[in-house]
């Protein structure tokens, strides 16, 4: 909403400079976005008249004029094609700046001989063309009335600062200029004038022109209307004109005009019929019948439907209820007679319709927002009057009112020690009262501490005690409440949720791993799945596809991180990023497994009653599963700097990243399957990770075919985990154990097995044979190639005996040692190397 | 005998002085002190001496042994010393080489302000709890004030799952969903961090990002106290000099409402670029939590009253850091990330 700050002078009596006025409204609670200067850069340009006029001695097209400045008499060159001995024009002394002029000063010249001092301006050099005043083809005439020497932004009514207002949804009030001045009254106190609605009428009643019926009460609570006869459409004068420019509305024509300016200036939408057009001289409000069409004021042909409000003639629909007129009936040029219409439609109604043709105009904008029911006939009058000024029609008599749902007063009571209570403050009554009445409510004593508020029937935004207290507040100031610190009980403090904890630790073991973190939208699309070769009968195209989405690529809530992951490095790979360890927690979504009814999950006290109001559709009873993953992607090699060689990036790199995770878990014990059917994952070189037999993540290098989908000239390794599954083997508060206080003895072991016998399976052997005294085993060695037969590899451990009650004698570790060398024979046919 | 002795120190002191390595010193004291060496000789001739003269030269003889013994062990630590210090001259390094690197990752700058946020109010006796980021249409907008065709829906496009279902637009939901799990008991202190999502992007808009939601609902609890609660905040984040502004605004689910304002942290109220010249930064809305948000989850809106307030996390980064650009969080780029 912008508004003249000189129009809204005229409603209250207010000389603040805007911008205090501005600062004071915007701390009241309706901020002021913007202040914007109308015509910017005038200054030092003023009325200039030509007292005399004769041509160039030597061009054909100049003129040499002499003109009063008010100060002197100067000669001025010109080729402006419409200068006139006796005009008023702008003129702009040497020295000046012109507001379309960049940064070249106007001088004195020499113009083929001919001095000339200054230039006379045309509208477009003033940049005053969007006020309506000139263009760029001759010098702006000015009103032949106007003193020379006055200056230009007065002599153009230009001097003025508009306010433009960012409302709140709830002040659809303010969205008329009357309004506003209301709260600048609240404000400052100000005295209101109200606009002036007497009318002039003449010549036949007005009922008998028209009859009004509203088949839809509920949607329809008034319609008033008012016939204007002998209609001179023209164009409107200045001021009224700028006003509605002020307010970003173009002027049509007076009748028009007058329209858009009651509803600017009283919110009160109003619409202007060509009578002749309606049939039969009836108006009916009813619902749009299936099939009707209406070629609406933009041109557009509206395929209507049932739920849309129409106003109708005796045959057809001539408007869309307040949201747009219809082209058939609109005001122009040859209308003769006008009926004004000014009528009250349902909010929700107006909304919808506004909203199925795409239509946000001015006037289904107030509409949505609820204006004053009890103000149609004021505004019907307030248009009768000013078309009485302009003398742009003659008015009949009687205004035809069909109120058929009236207004019912609405009175609040407001406590005192309730506004103290939700405040803070420490009001009395008397206070309170006081500070409501700036609003002109009216106000009843109710009981020693109460008042009773009667609301003023536009300011729909009030309803409850609450919303009175909220208006003591930002009149009385937000910036007087006192910042105090809360008291009372401390909450029952449960301990931090342990997947918030899980989050951090497994965080901090991420960033320790010298990973970076991303955070990545939570939508993909289904082709990233194809990228990663997940085929579609996976349990992971199981997605939860979004209904709206921005674009295809974001189509799916994604059931996986490791896609964006993938994105993120891509992204960064191209930028010739080439060393990177990225990785990211964040949620992934299933698609809620069984309808409600199988669901063992209890369900919240609101999913509850939702399903008794029936507000949950049985297909899709239960939000999406929604779990925490750990993923990370990384290529290229660590640097380890100038004395060591940087490390490869391959699967062990990744699955001790992954092994880290799981030990600031606590959780130990997991055990590592092959993987060689994921097509996301190279077959020789991926893992499942199992804690408690339960499959907990994956980890490997990506699959080439997939690094190719990429156009991804690296190796790049993969991991991700399911944190949420993970949380119930989680351990973070680990038990202390004491310190071992007798000595080891330490025992190396190196064995040659085949090569296809997994090294988790040896070690599982090695520990559950050396029993309770062996404490650690530790692998310390790889090796395959020379002195090791084909075939085989050997594996070196460090073992640690030790017991806590003890020190061991050489014949109980002896005893231990080759029971693991036996077991390991025996079951994995393992020899001493 | 005494002139032997004292030819012996003499001689002794000389060669102990000329000795500069380890060999030689080993020398020195074999020769003088050694099973034949000069000064062993003379003590053992002692025995021959009357015992009268005994006693003197006797001790005579074990001074210089004294004197010869306390030197040799002097000088093998200046030799000890000096070979160290050979030692460790050859073992120096550039010491302006880089060091070897260690690992360490960059955490993401919305995750460290995250963090400050939830200490900061944990700090204040706030719990932390999160919430689902899919959504019951009743939970974001119904619970919260907002039915179905009301205009406050237009300040927030939502992305739909179902016709009841949607990413969350705000983390508002979980005041509804805390309060109902808390009621009737008082009090209620929570913080929500979250990720929530709109259907708006531009150059100042992302289709998602994170907010923190805060919920007070207590027996006593006023818009003073929301107030004193955000200047804490405020100045624990940006610096103890802010102060806050608070704006009357309008939103649903509060009541009265409040846009709230810091002092800029960049020219401190002056006004400049960073603040559009208005010296106030706006970081978060807040308000009393509206009566009938009470009423819907069990409360007594007459002895319950609370706040609630809710703040963009990206917001408060890009201030926090100097971010100009909201899309460089989802970029990802790690030239950007290994400036946090």
């Amino acid at each position: 909403m912008r508004v003249s700050y000189r129009w809204l002078q005229e409603y209250v009596k207010v000389d603040l400079p805007a911008k205090v006025l501005a600062d004071k409204l915007t701390m009241s609670g309706l901020a002021v976005e913007g202040i914007i200067e109308p015509a910017p850069g005038l200054d030092g340009i003023v009325v200039g008249r030509i007292v005399e006029m004769r041509l160039h001695p030597n061009s054909g097209r100049l003129r040499i004029c002499r003109v009063d400045t008010g100060r002197e008499v100067v000669q001025v060159v010109s080729g402006a094609p419409n200068l006139a001995p006796g005009a008023n024009v702008p003129y702009a002394r040497p020295g000046t700046v012109l507001p379309s002029g960049g940064h070249d000063t106007v001088g004195v010249r020499q113009i083929l001989g001919e001095r000339s001092e200054g230039v006379l301006c045309s509208g477009a050099e003033l940049c005053t063309e969007e006020w309506g005043f000139g263009d760029a083809l001759g010098v702006l005439i000015l009103d032949p009335g106007l003193q020379p020497g006055a200056g230009m932004v007065e002599a153009l009514g230009l001097h003025d600062r508009i306010l433009e207002f960012e409302l709140t949804p709830n002040r659809g009030d303010c969205l008329a200029v009357l309004n506003i001045a209301r709260e600048v009254r609240a404000l400052t106190g100000g005295g209101l004038t109200l606009p002036e609605t007497s009318v002039r009428e003449s010549g036949e009643r007005t009922e008998g022109l028209i009859s009004v019926q509203i088949e839809e009460p509920e949607l329809c609570r008034r319609y008033a209307c008012r016939i204007v006869r002998n209609v001179k459409p023209a164009a409107s004068p200045e001021w009224l004109c700028y006003r509605l420019r002020a307010a970003g509305v173009r002027p049509i024509n007076n009748i028009v005009d007058v329209t858009n300016y009651v509803m600017l200036e009283l919110g009160q939408p109003l619409h202007a019929f060509n009578y002749d057009r309606l049939q039969g001289r009836r108006i009916i409000v009813r619902r749009a019948r299936p099939g009707e069409e209406l070629v609406s004021l933009d041109g557009d042909r509206r395929e209507l439907d049932e739920e849309m409000l129409v106003i109708a003639d005796a045959g057809e629909p001539v408007a869309l209820a307040g949201v747009m007129g219809g082209l058939a009936s609109e005001v122009t040029e040859e209308t003769r007679t006008v009926l004004l219409e000014s009528a009250y439609f349902n909010p929700q109604s107006i909304r919808r319709t506004a909203q199925k043709l795409g239509m946000r105009t001015e006037s289904g904008q107030r509409f949505e927002k609820g204006i004053d029911l009890d103000g149609a006939v004021r505004a019907v009058n307030r248009a009768a009057h000013l078309i009485n000024e302009l003398g742009a029609g003659e008015i009949t008599c009687g205004v035809v009112d069909q109120y058929v749902r009236p207004a019912a007063p609405l009175a609040i009571r407001v406590r005192a020690p309730r506004v103290n209570q939700v405040l803070g403050t420490h009001l009395n009554r008397a206070e309170v009262q006081e500070i409501l009445c700036r609003l002109d409510f009216v106000c009843e004593l109710c009981g020693q501490d109460n008042l009773l508020v009667n609301i003023p029937p536009y300011r729909h935004d009030l309803l409850e005690e609450i919303d009175l207290i909220e208006e003591v507040a930002r009149l009385y100031g937000y910036d007087q409440i006192a910042a105090t610190a809360p008291v009372g009980a401390l909450t029952q403090s449960v301990r931090r949720p342990a997947l918030s904890r899980v989050r951090e630790l497994t965080g901090s073991a991420m960033l320790a791993a010298g990973l970076d973190e991303v955070i990545t939208y939570s939508f993909i699309g289904e082709s990233d799945l194809d990228r990663l070769n997940i085929p579609g009968n996976s349990p992971l195209r199981r997605v939860t596809p979004i209904q709206n989405p921005l674009r295809e690529e974001q189509g799916i809530l994604r059931p996986l991180l490791l896609a964006s992951l993938m994105e993120v490095l891509n992204t960064n790979y191209k930028r010739k990023q080439t060393r990177v360890g990225l990785f990211e927690l964040g949620t992934v979504f299933n698609p809620s497994p069984r309808p409600a009814l199988a669901e063992e999950a209890v369900p919240g006290p609101a999913d509850a009653r939702l399903q008794e109001r029936g507000r949950v559709p049985g297909d899709s009873g239960a939000l999406p599963e929604e779990r925490l993953h750990l993923g990370f992607v990384a290529c290229g090699e660590v640097d380890r700097g100038w004395q060591e060689p940087a490390q490869a990036r391959d699967f062990f790199y990744a699955k001790g990243i992954a092994e880290q995770v799981l030990g600031a878990l606590g959780i130990s014990g997991a055990s590592w399957e092959p993987v060689t059917g994921n097509p996301m994952l190279h077959p020789g070189r991926a893992a499942r990770v199992l804690v408690a037999e339960e499959p907990i993540g994956m980890v490997g290098e990506v699959h080439p075919e997939v690094l190719q989908n990429y156009e991804l000239p690296t190796r790049v390794v993969a991991c991700e985990i399911d944190l949420t599954s993970l949380l119930p083997m989680v351990r973070l508060d680990p038990r202390a154990q004491a310190l071992p206080r007798y000595p080891g003895s330490a025992r190396d072991l190196a064995i040659i097995v085949p090569l296809e016998t997994p090294a988790g399976h040896v070690r599982d052997v090695i520990m559950a044979a050396g029993g309770g005294l062996l404490r650690e085993c530790r692998l310390f060695d790889v090796y395959q190639g020379a002195q090791v037969p084909a075939g085989c590899r050997s594996l070196g451990y460090s073992l640690l005996f030790q017991s806590l009650e003890r020190t061991l004698n050489d014949e109980e570790v002896t005893g231990a040692y080759d029971r693991i060398l036996k077991a390991l024979s025996t079951q994995v046919g393992a020899r001493l190397r | 005998m005494e002139q032997e002795i004292a030819k012996i120190r003499e001689e002794a002191l000389k060669d102990l002085s000329a000795a500069n390595t380890m060999e030689a010193l080993q020398e020195v004291r074999l020769k003088y002190l050694g099973k034949k060496g000069a000064l062993t000789r003379v003590l053992r001739g002692m025995g021959g001496l009357s015992p009268e003269e005994r006693p003197r030269l006797g001790q005579l003889a074990n001074e210089v042994r004294v004197l010869l013994e306390n030197g040799i062990e002097r000088m093998l630590e200046d030799l000890s010393r000096q070979e160290q210090m050979r030692q460790l001259a050859t073992e120096s390094v550039d010491v302006t080489l880089p060091g070897r690197p260690a690992p360490r990752g960059h955490q993401h700058p919305l995750t460290t302000v995250l963090r400050e946020i939830e200490r900061i109010f944990a700090s204040m006796g706030f719990e932390v709890a999160e919430g689902p980021e899919v959504e019951w249409d009743y939970y974001n907008f119904e619970a919260l004030n907002i039915p179905k065709g009301h205009p406050a829906r237009d300040m927030q496009d939502s992305f739909y799952i179902t016709d009841e279902m949607l990413l969350r637009t705000h983390t508002s939901p979980m005041q509804v969903r805390t309060m109902e799990k808390t009621v009737p008991r008082l009090p209620v202190r929570v913080i929500v961090p979250g990720k929530v999502y709109r259907r708006d992007d531009d150059a100042t808009h992302s289709p998602m990002f994170h907010q923190v939601e805060g919920l007070l609902v207590d027996q006593r609890c006023t818009l003073g106290d929301l107030k004193g609660v955000l200047l804490a905040f405020a100045r624990q984040m940006f610096g103890p000099d802010r102060e806050i502004r608070m704006r009357p605004s309008f939103f649903p689910f509060t009541e009265p409402s409040a846009e709230v304002d810091i002092s800029c942290i960049n020219c401190g109220g002056e006004g400049c670029r960073v603040c559009s010249g208005t010296g106030w930064l706006e970081i978060l809305g807040s308000g009393m939590v509206h009566p009938r948000v009470l009423a819907n989850v069990g409360y007594d809106p007459e002895t319950a009253v609370g706040f609630a307030f809710g703040m963009g996390v990206e917001r408060v980064a890009m201030l926090k850091y100097g971010i100009n650009d909201l899309r460089l969080f989802f970029d990802n780029d790690v030239r950007f990330l290994h400036q946090f």
